[in-house]
Parts: structure tokens; C-alpha cells; sequence
């Protein structure tokens, strides 16, 4: 199959799963035994008669369910994701301004992961069984049986508490926020000259970073090592060897590239997991992101600001998942057939 | 090949393999002792607990540990050692509830899936990539958020996420199965789909999701304390290990043990049946396997002898 097509293919299918989510959410108010009504205000909501009404108008429940779907649909389409009760915007606005916070959170955590992972990784196949390749294990399986909250907790009372290092938000209280260009301060803050910015801001998305790479660099450490042990097996790495190459040449040459070919498709599953696991971490450092809007939303219930958010983070996920599945493509064309 | 049972043995040859396999690790059997002991203050908790993890008591609010209060108290005067072994209940038990859900629901689609293969395969495979697409626990926030925030709704929620990853694995042992010749050979002396996909193809897919259902019990565990965490799990005052975490956040810089004794209890736990999971998915390696098959042999053909 031609690049070109596989490529295709794989965008039809990113449709239907969109489309899917999109269903999938309008369809488990419905089944789900509850009262739309309670869901959608809150139990305090339900008794102010004018907003009952309000709401009945707004998300047509008198009307049958399917003219209630296509209505739905339409709105989610045209971006018309309903107003938030809790900050009475409208929800996509609000979540203009939380999505740059979590994705530059997730990016930060991502890189993290991965600094600690691939050495560790690599170490671990390189010095099989040696106690580096214990203590690598060992990290890694307790990263992974650790909540990120815990971790999150854990980190701020270490280093705020202790050492007053970084802190709640993204920014020290008094430090002015840099204008919205990209909605990520560490690049707004240098786009627009000031260091000072940046550095406090790099200071506060260290702890919630770290909290968020640590679960992760476990499973993705394990991943290098395992893909590692595997091509170093291979008949080329002998041959290196053969042609008496120095060890060091042999794995970081000919080795490493071909061992990180496998862990690339684990990319867009770790990215998700990192949108999953802001909701805690945000939660536990106040960090004004996506995650923390839906966890205020929870508390106010704010079903539309609940919806959009997890839908919008399901269409994050899986079109990550989409350009990491066409970079495959590109790195090893095996996949295409 | 399928298990062969031997006669006036309780176990099959295999299955006692696997077990001599595990025992042999000292972190197995470490991890399995652990968590019998929580399994047990759980059950046991108006035994153990030293009071009760309901009572307010505003004369000693935010106390650190004491001989008193081994673990100190929370914002409300109450006990919070009573209430993490209180907590343990929901948060250990509930979990196996949820996994076992998960089973009832992951395996018969797994089968259906794997074996009619084709349009039905399809059409469920997109399902579990839907499901799949949403990251981490939000699905299950927004499933639990609509039925009613509560441990059920939380069980429930997890429950219908996670039947994903498990449908999938049942469906790959099984499609690598259906093609072999027992099961031609059922289909032959009539058998229906139902009985070759329940009593021919399912047996051997009892260790893939024993392996899966164990490694899933950790990240369940983490979820549910997660859902707990954010407000959509357990409610106050009834205590689990996320919402005792939760309420003792707002005083981390004053009382940190309220936010970090539950969590350390949730890794603990976590890492036990990961250590169990890890093992097991070594003792099915087939390399090992045959090496102490091997063993085995040479003991049981002593037996004979003698």
C-alpha cells in the first residue's frame, strides 16, 4: 500500500472514532438511569424553575432523543459546546485558554519521561542483571504503582515546603502573566523578551512535570530495555561487533537508533496518559488547565464544562495517536502492508 | 496442546508448574502475604481499628501522630489510622468488584470478536478504539459523573472503560487458536459455536487473563483512589484511601501524613500485585516453562520408581 493511502485510511478512521466519541458521550446520558435534568444542573439547580425551563429549551429534552442527537451533533460541529454554569462562558472559550496549560504541562512531563527513561533503558539492557539494571527496575515498578497525586504531594512538600522551590500555579503571585500568543507562558515569556517570566515559570512547571513523568518513565523504560535486548540480539549487531568496532560505537550507533524505532508508537498512548494524569496533577499543584477545569466542574455541577472538556480531550488523544501512527509510517514502512 | 489431567492429582500437571514457578520467587510469596494480611484488617476493621473512624471530635482536631492517634487526627477530630483501615475496604475490595466486571465483560466479547472475526470483529474492534480514546480516567469521570457521584457509579464507570484492553487480548489468543485442528475437529461432531467458543477456546485463555486481570487490579486501584481524589468517587464521610488523601490536602504544608500515609499504602498495594502479575507472566514464558517441565519429569518418574 502506498504511503499516501495508508495515510487516508487512517484519517477515515480518525473520523468514526471522533464521530464515535461524540456518540458515545450524547448516548450515556440517555442510558445511563439518571435524571438529565440532575445531571445537567445539579441537584441545587433543579429548583429554580426559570432555569429548568431554560435548560429543557437549550438541550430540546422535549424534544425525541434523536432530534436531541442531531441537535447535538450540529452544535458540537459549529464548536458550539454550550456555556459553562460555573464560569458562564461559553465552554470552548474557557477551554481556549485551559488547553495550552495542559499541553504545555504534558510536553514538559513527556520530555521528563523521557530523559529518565531511554538512559535508564538502555543502561538496564547494556548491564543486564548488574544492579544498575535492578535499581532501573525497581524505579521504574514503584513510579508505576505510584498515583500522581501521591507523587504530586510528595514533590511539593519536598521541594516548596523544604527548599521553597517552584509552587502552586503557574507563576509566583506578583509575576505579571506574559500576553496570549501561543497560551504557553514558557514560550510567550520568551517570545516576548522577558527571562524573568520564563524562569519563574520554569520553576513552577518543574514539580507538576516531574510528578507527571515519573509514572511514566517506568512503563516506557521497561519498553527501551525490552526493545533494546531485542536488537541487540540481531545478526547486524554481531556483525558490528565481528568487524571489531568498539562496544561503545556498536550500541550508540548501530543499536540505539533501531532499538527507539518500537517505543515510537508508545508515544501517543504516553501522551494521552499524560492528558489523563493532569487531572490529578493539576488538581494537586492548581495549575490552570484543562484538567482542573473539569475537576472545578465536577464540584460545581457544571455538566456542560464536564462535557467539553472530556470530549475535547478525546479529540487531543486519538489525533496524537493519529500523527503518531503516520510518523511510524514514515520511519518503517512495514506498517503500510 | 491442552492440559492433560492426571488422575488422583487435584491439580493438572501445568497448572502445578506454574504454581512451583511463582513459589520459587521470594517477592511472590512476600507480595501474596501482604496482601493477605490487608485482605484480612480489612475485613476485620471494627476489630482492628482502634476507634471509630466516624466520630467527630473537635477537642482534638489536626493532632500529630500519638500514642493516642498512631497516625493523628484529620480537620474533624477523627481517628485516621480507624480510617485508613476503614478506608481499605472500599478501596481494596471494590477493585477485585470492578475487575471481576471487567472479566464478565472483556471475555465473551474477546471470544465473540476473535472467533466470528469479519464485519462483527469490525464493528467491535472500532468500539474498544473509541473507548480507547479517551485518555487516562476521563471517560470514567464523565460515566460515573452521570450516574451519580458514589462508589457504585465509580465501580460501574471503571468497569465500562476497562473491558477494553481485556476484550483485546482474549481475541488475539483466540483467533490464533480457532484456526487449529480441535476446533475443526468440534465442529465436526457438532458442537455449536457457543459450547467451541466456552468449553473449547476459553481454557486457553485463562492464563492471558489471569495476567491481565492481575496487572489491572493496580491500575484500578490507583483509578478508583484517583476518582475518590477528585470528588467523583466515595463521598464523605465514608472514608477510601483517595478521599482521606483529599481531605488531607488543603493541610499538606501543616500535616502532610493525612496526603501521604494513604498514598503510600495505595503503592504498597499496587506494587504487590504487580510483583504477582510480573511473576506470573514469567512463569508462562515458555522457556521457563519447558526448563522446569523438565524438572519435574525427572521427580515424578523417581516417584514411579520407588
Amino acid at each position: 500500500m502506498k504511503l499516501r493511502y495508508y495515510i487516508l485510511r487512517r484519517a477515515l478512521l480518525q473520523v468514526v472514532v471522533v464521530f464515535g466519541v461524540l456518540t458515545l458521550v450524547f448516548f450515556a446520558t440517555k442510558i445511563i438511569p439518571s435524571n438529565p435534568l440532575a445531571v445537567l444542573l445539579g441537584i441545587e439547580g433543579m429548583q429554580d424553575k426559570a432555569l429548568v425551563e431554560q435548560t429543557i429549551k437549550i438541550w430540546k429534552l422535549d424534544r425525541p432523543i434523536w432530534e436531541q442527537y442531531f441537535y447535538y451533533l450540529s452544535n458540537l460541529l459549529r464548536g458550539e459546546f454550550g456555556r459553562s454554569i460555573l464560569t458562564r462562558a461559553p465552554v470552548l472559550q474557557d477551554l481556549r485558554v485551559r488547553f495550552p496549560a495542559t499541553v504545555e504541562l504534558a510536553i514538559f512531563g513527556f520530555l521528563i519521561a523521557m530523559v529518565i527513561a531511554i538512559p535508564a533503558g538502555i543502561l538496564s539492557a547494556v548491564y543486564r542483571d548488574s544492579i544498575i539494571d535492578h535499581l532501573s527496575r525497581i524505579f521504574s515498578i514503584v513510579g508505576v504503582s505510584g498515583p500522581e497525586w501521591w507523587w504530586g504531594i510528595i514533590l511539593l512538600v519536598v521541594f516548596y515546603f523544604f527548599f521553597g522551590f517552584g509552587g502552586s500555579g503557574r507563576l509566583s503571585p506578583g509575576t505579571p502573566y506574559p500576553p496570549f500568543i501561543t497560551g504557553m507562558y514558557l514560550i510567550d515569556s520568551l517570545l516576548i523578551g522577558r527571562f524573568d517570566i520564563f524562569l519563574d515559570a520554569l520553576s513552577h512547571i518543574t514539580l507538576p512535570a516531574i510528578a507527571l513523568g515519573i509514572t511514566r518513565s517506568g512503563l516506557t523504560s521497561r519498553l527501551v530495555r525490552s526493545s533494546m535486548l531485542e536488537v541487540l540480539r540481531e545478526d547486524y549487531i554481531k556483525t558490528a561487533r565481528m568487524k571489531g568496532l568498539r562496544e561503545r560505537v556498536v550500541i550508540y550507533r548501530h543499536a540505539l537508533r533501531n532499538a527507539l524505532i518500537a517505543p515510537v508508537t508508545y508515544m501517543g498512548f504516553l501522551f494521552g496518559s499524560m492528558l489523563g494524569g493532569a487531572i490529578f496533577v493539576e488538581t494537586v499543584f492548581n495549575w490552570q488547565g484543562m484538567g482542573l477545569y473539569l475537576v472545578n466542574a465536577i464540584f460545581a455541577s457544571d455538566y456542560p464544562a464536564i462535557q467539553g472538556a472530556v470530549i475535547l480531550m478525546a479529540i487531543i488523544y486519538s489525533t496524537a495517536n493519529l500523527l503518531v501512527d503516520i510518523l511510524y509510517a514514515f520511519i518503517d514502512p512495514r506498517v503500510r502492508y | 496442546m491442552k492440559p492433560t489431567i492426571r488422575k488422583g492429582k487435584f491439580l493438572s500437571t501445568e497448572t502445578r508448574i506454574t504454581i512451583s514457578i511463582m513459589l520459587r520467587s521470594k517477592i511472590t510469596i512476600a507480595s501474596i502475604l501482604l496482601l493477605i494480611t490487608i485482605y484480612i484488617v480489612a475485613i476485620a476493621a471494627p476489630l482492628i481499628a482502634p476507634r471509630d473512624p466516624y466520630t467527630i471530635n473537635t477537642g482534638a482536631l489536626l493532632l500529630p501522630p500519638t500514642k493516642e492517634y498512631p497516625l493523628g487526627t484529620d480537620n474533624l477530630g477523627r481517628d485516621v489510622l480507624s480510617r485508613i483501615i476503614y478506608g481499605a475496604r472500599v478501596s481494596v475490595f471494590v477493585p477485585i468488584l470492578v475487575v471481576g466486571l471487567i472479566v464478565l465483560i472483556g471475555v465473551p466479547v474477546g471470544l465473540i470478536s476473535g472467533y466470528y472475526g469479519g464485519k462483527v470483529d469490525e464493528v467491535i474492534m472500532r468500539i474498544t478504539d473509541i473507548v480507547m480514546s479517551f485518555p487516562g480516567v476521563s471517560l470514567a469521570i464523565l460515566l460515573a459523573y452521570i450516574a451519580g457521584r458514589g462508589v457504585l457509579s465509580a465501580a460501574l464507570a471503571l468497569a465500562l472503560v476497562g473491558w477494553t484492553s481485556m476484550a483485546r487480548v482474549v481475541r488475539g489468543v483466540v483467533m490464533a487458536e480457532k484456526e487449529k485442528d480441535y476446533v475443526a475437529a468440534a465442529k465436526v461432531i457438532g458442537k455449536s459455536d457457543l459450547r467451541i467458543m466456552f468449553e473449547e477456546l476459553l481454557p486457553n485463555c485463562y492464563y492471558p487473563i489471569l495476567v491481565d486481570a492481575m496487572m489491572r487490579l493496580g491500575t484500578v486501584i490507583i483509578a478508583l483512589a484517583g476518582l475518590s481524589f477528585i470528588g467523583v468517587g466515595v463521598q464523605p464521610p465514608e472514608p477510601d484511601w483517595g478521599i482521606i488523601a483529599a481531605e488531607g490536602r488543603k493541610y499538606i504544608f501543616e500535616q502532610p501524613w493525612l496526603a501521604i500515609f494513604p498514598g503510600i499504602l495505595i503503592i504498597v498495594t499496587v506494587l504487590a500485585y504487580n510483583m504477582i502479575g510480573d511473576r506470573l507472566r514469567d512463569a508462562l514464558d515458555p522457556k521457563l516453562r519447558r526448563e522446569l517441565a523438565g524438572v519435574y519429569r525427572a521427580k515424578e518418574e523417581k516417584e514411579k520408581e520407588s
